[in-house]
């Protein structure tokens, strides 16, 4: 009961703080509120304003190319230490280089290097206000995880982050598809190397299904884009059009949708990202689906489809996450609701969801690698990864505990945290563009998240139940990185502007207005009193919950059958049959004069003398007949 | 399903912060967008109802068909706590 009254009284306190500082930070900020005030223009991206030179034209992911090669060669004991200021020189270079540039060009144009190759012409750098918020973030992100992961000397790991982190950033200034396709299989080769070198049975089982489920993606998008080349003669990645639909244009979208993790492709995700390594797990929940996002923001903003995926996204998270009982699995989960958001954003096209999709996917890596780390940091402490095994302990983890709130206070959309002034844009932007049943169901999936990663976990991990548990201390590491993405959910919550200013699009939106802080509040307080009512009913249960993946899981042993078993049985069958028959072959013709002589009786010694003439004589008739042949031939 | 019964403090706590929520549109000026923004209460409502609903529909798709036994898939559990 102490417990619960002191999470209560903890979940309440921010919600009195921010309703306390509602009126001076809605008179800071502008009046409007713009649901319903603004009208919803499709989207324009910048056009091609110049190309880059200089230092300004070198790919941003060749830094964590080189760097990857570089820690590989660097002594083991600084490899650790070099390894975050890889992504803080790309943060440099796309600080004091890229911006700079583009901004010299015009800040709402693109500013691109192309080099030709083959018959096309590949555009190796497209930077623009979009691909410079995605790069700075991912950027950003390996800064916080290597920190994060500093304790970690495992050198494999460090390469593969390294490179993948490169793969997405090289995704994200990517203006053509042949280098967006390159740099998507890197991340895809990177990130299972995350899984593998967790070293069980089970995470080389879930990096196997992994990898194969990404081969597949890729397959479908370089269809995809093969088909796009042939149909239009440009390789180069561009907006495709919502009004006009192509099957190289859907191949490319199955292709961004099964990374973006959208059901019923995106099974492979709560599959492989419990059982990847702790601090791998970190770059994996910021990079691959919001690389999707940033590809389907890029090439698919305005295809209405994706906003009732969006939407079904976002609640079928929440659904699956009531059911988890592995913490990291359930902090997957949402990743898929909250991904659905920005892909809802994208699906809706205007200028506003556009921008609150990029804005979502900023803060959602942001709070989402702070929660992992906060995961991270139990499972790492006390060897125990489930809910039905873990509580009673906060008082012994008090400071990473506290940093994780930070994190789900965040996500659930508190005022002052950065969740609060992003997810707001994506459900304004629904209801600018009257989709009122958008509008509700995505403020639904905002309750489950509340429920789930603000109130469940956290609950259940470090409250609930004493078991006895001693955590080990964590790494200063660890809490340090924990710490430097708890101060940027904290920051860009308290100063919205910050973001908003690099957003693709110039954007007046208020977050902290009296209607939209008292709609918070009053739904956060009352998902918090039904918490409360259901603690019992929410407990973790020692199952696993079925998903897509059912369908290549349980059918492998089936298809291992028709595909591996069955032709190996048929080559093997007839490859032993044609060695009995060569065998009966070589047999009956090892002595081929006892069939003249008519002796099918037992075997008898081989004489050499008795044998000579039979053969001699018809081998000096064929000679004859050759030699007679070659004469004819001659004349 | 047996829902714990919050206690006397609990129930104070929950009445005096919950009240305050509802009432606080009387008290600031909130603009109206929607037709259900005029239902007082509505979002209180909505997030608590709506807390329910997931939990309720979620334990029941569970309880139905999606939650298999830890070794369902055949595979062993717990080498990598």
């Amino acid at each position: 009961m102490r417990n619960r009254l002191t999470v209560t009284s903890l979940l309440t306190l921010p919600l009195l703080v921010s309703a306390a500082a509602a009126p001076a930070l809605a008179s800071a900020t502008a009046t409007a509120h713009q649901v319903a005030t603004a009208h919803p223009q499709t989207i324009d991206f910048p056009a091609i304003g110049g190309t880059l030179s200089g230092i300004a034209a070198i790919p941003t992911a060749l830094i964590f190319l080189a760097g990857a090669i570089l820690i590989a060669l660097l002594p083991r004991s600084i490899r650790s230490t070099a390894m975050p200021l890889v992504p803080v020189a790309a943060l440099a270079h796309i600080a004091t280089q890229l911006y700079p540039a583009t901004s010299a060009i015009g800040s709402d144009l693109a500013a691109v290097v192309r080099l030709d190759f083959m018959a096309y012409q590949l555009e190796i750098v497209h930077a623009d206000r979009l691909s410079l918020l995605f790069g700075s973030i991912f950027s950003l992100i390996g800064v916080i995880a290597g920190i994060y992961a500093w304790h970690n000397r495992d050198t494999r790991q460090q390469i593969a982050a390294l490179l993948y982190t490169g793969g997405a950033v090289g995704v994200t200034f990517a203006g053509d598809l042949f280098t967006l396709y390159a740099f998507w299989e890197l991340m895809a080769v990177a990130s299972v190397i995350l899984i593998w070198t967790r070293g069980t049975r089970d995470a080389a089982r879930a990096g196997n299904r992994y990898i194969l489920v990404h081969l597949a993606g890729g397959a479908v998008l370089l269809a995809g884009i093969l088909l796009h080349a042939a149909d239009s003669g440009s390789i180069l990645f561009r907006h495709f059009d919502p009004f006009h639909h192509t099957t190289a244009g859907w191949l490319i979208l199955t292709g961004f949708c099964l990374n973006a993790a959208v059901p019923p492709l995106g099974a492979w995700l709560p599959d492989a990202y419990p059982r990847a390594t702790i601090t791998g797990a970190i770059f994996m929940s910021s990079l691959t689906t919001k690389t999707a996002v940033y590809a389907l923001l890029r090439g698919f903003a305005g295809w209405e489809i994706l906003v009732p995926l969006g939407v079904m996204m976002a609640l079928y998270g929440v659904v699956y996450a009531v059911l988890a009982n592995d913490i990291r699995e359930l902090l997957a989960y949402h990743i898929i609701s909250q991904v659905g958001y920005m892909v809802a954003g994208a699906g809706m096209g205007t200028e506003m969801a556009v921008n609150g999709a990029a804005a979502h996917a900023v803060c959602h890596i942001l709070y989402k690698s702070l929660l992992f780390m906060g995961a991270g940091v139990v499972i790492a402490t006390t060897g125990r990864r489930k809910l039905t095994e873990l509580g009673g302990f906060v008082h012994r983890q008090k400071l990473a505990f506290g940093l994780y709130m930070i994190g789900a206070f965040s996500i659930s959309g508190f005022p002052l945290f950065n969740g609060f002034v992003s997810k707001s844009m994506v459900i304004a932007a629904a209801g600018q563009s009257h989709l009122d049943w958008a509008f509700l169901l995505l403020t639904l999936a905002s309750v489950g998240t509340f429920l789930h990663t603000g109130l469940k976990l956290p609950y259940f991990t470090w409250m609930g139940e004493d078991r006895g548990i001693a955590p080990e201390p964590a790494p200063r590491n660890m809490i340090a990185g924990m710490a430097i993405g708890a101060f940027f959910c904290t920051l860009l919550g308290v100063a919205p502007r910050l973001l908003y200013v690099y957003l693709p699009f110039a954007t007046s939106y208020a977050p902290y207005t009296p209607t939209h802080l008292v709609e918070t509040i009053q739904i956060l307080l009352f998902t918090l009193f039904a918490f409360y009512l259901f603690i019992p009913k929410l407990g973790g249960q020692a199952t696993i919950s079925m998903d897509t993946d059912v369908l290549y899981r349980k059918t492998a042993p089936l298809a291992r059958i028709i595909f591996v078993d069955t032709p190996s049985w048929i080559f093997a069958t007839i490859g032993a049959a044609s060695e009995d028959l060569a065998a009966a072959v070589a047999h009956a013709f090892r002595d081929p004069t006892r069939w003249i002589a008519g002796d099918f009786g037992p075997k008898r010694p081989f004489n050499v003398d008795r044998s000579r003439q039979p053969v001699a004589v018809p081998l000096a008739l064929t000679i004859a007949v050759f030699a007679l042949l070659a004469l004819a031939s001659i004349r | 399903m047996k829902l714990k019964t919050p206690d006397r403090r609990g129930w104070i706590f929950a009445g005096i912060t919950g009240g305050a929520a509802v009432l606080l549109p009387y008290i600031v000026h909130v603009e109206h967008h929607f037709r259900w923004d005029s239902i007082p209460g509505f979002y209180a409502l909505y997030g608590g109802l709506g807390c329910a609903l997931i939990v309720l529909f979620s334990k029941a798709l569970g309880a139905s068909f999606l939650q298999k036994s830890e070794s369902w898939y055949g595979e062993d559990v717990g080498d990598d706590r």
